[in-house]
């Protein structure tokens, strides 16, 4: 599966809402109330399904979904394999 | 409002200089806190049972302890498991105070990881989560560092065993006669020769099914734990060595 798919299913497994309300403008914490236990749970699960390393300074820019599929588009290479 | 409220300090850097004399004042340090634990007569007062299966190592675990006990709950941990190559790593500040602590406790063989339980994108939880879940260290954390209230236990640590899926086995000490810190944590250093009494508490569960509100409340009942363990501690001391 995509990495962003796989993303944006854990997002939605994460903050259980449906994947279909998803939009890249979706905010993070005022829409889908990530506070710092679900942020926490969020990163974890990607960092291990994705098998990959979030740096704090990239966590600090993430405000929205969008944010976080653009994240992984700069990872593409790291992480498609 | 960002995922990550701060980015990671930079307060950990140090000029030449202080490197300098914090690397001297580490050796220095090193040397006395190994000589000063030489001294100390440390006895389990409760959950000696789970100390043996700690050092069998079979499953990680958060092992939880007020700030005030670092050093003499830490000797402890020192001699009875990291210098028998137990696997234990350890949840330090990124301040300048942290910088020394840490390169103090990398000095007496523990793994080291820095951050806190909030700041810096939930760095340092998310470095501790990976120590636990991918590197088979269990971790240490004072659940009401880096900088207090003393006695007040923050979140983190129950959320991270919480994600990770391991139990928190609380931890607390006292000593016969010991001096007490200035720091907000009054921390303890047990006089040369002091006993030392250990207690440690019932692993605590934290199920994955448990919400924000459940896990703050959860927090509270941990505090409540360590506190009950310092007493025990204490009363053990006073009893034995009056």
């Amino acid at each position: 599966m995509d990495p962003k798919e796989r993303a944006l299913r854990l997002i939605s497994e994460v903050c259980g809402v449906e994947l279909e309300t998803l939009k890249p403008e979706t905010q993070l914490v005022a829409e889908l109330g990530v506070d710092s236990a679900r942020a926490l749970h969020l990163l974890v699960k990607l960092e291990d399904e994705l098998d990959i390393e979030i740096e704090d300074d990239e966590v600090a820019e993430m405000q929205t979904v969008g944010d976080i599929l653009g994240y992984l588009d700069r990872q593409q290479p790291a992480v498609d394999g | 409002m960002k995922l990550g409220q701060n980015a990671v300090s930079t307060e950990s850097r140090l000029s030449r200089f202080d490197l300098l004399k914090v690397t001297t004042g580490i050796l220095l340090l090193g040397w006395l806190i190994r000589l000063l634990v030489r001294t100390y007569r440390v006895e389990v007062e409760a959950g000696a049972e789970r100390f043996e299966e700690l050092r069998q190592g079979s499953t990680p675990v958060v092992i939880a302890g007020w700030h005030e006990g670092l050093l003499a709950s830490g000797t402890f941990l020192l001699d009875g498991l990291v210098s028998r190559g137990f696997p234990l790593a350890l949840l330090v500040s990124l301040s300048r105070d942290g910088e020394i602590l840490a390169r103090l406790a990398r000095k007496l063989g523990m793994e080291v990881v820095r951050g806190s339980t909030s700041r810096g994108g939930l760095g340092g939880l998310r470095r501790l989560y990976r120590k636990l879940s991918r590197g088979g260290f269990s971790v240490g954390i004072a659940p009401d560092g880096p900088r207090g209230p003393a006695h007040e236990c923050k979140p983190g640590v129950l959320l991270l065993a919480q994600i990770a899926g391991v139990p928190v086995l609380p931890i607390a000490s006292a000593a016969s006669s010991a001096w007490r810190l200035g720091s907000w944590d009054r921390m303890i250093v047990p006089h040369p020769f002091a006993r030392v009494a250990i207690v440690l508490g019932q692993p605590i569960g934290v199920p994955a099914s448990l919400s924000s509100e459940e896990l703050a409340s959860a927090s509270q009942e941990l505090a409540e734990t360590l506190n009950d363990l310092s007493e025990r501690a204490r009363l053990a001391v006073n009893s034995r060595y009056r």
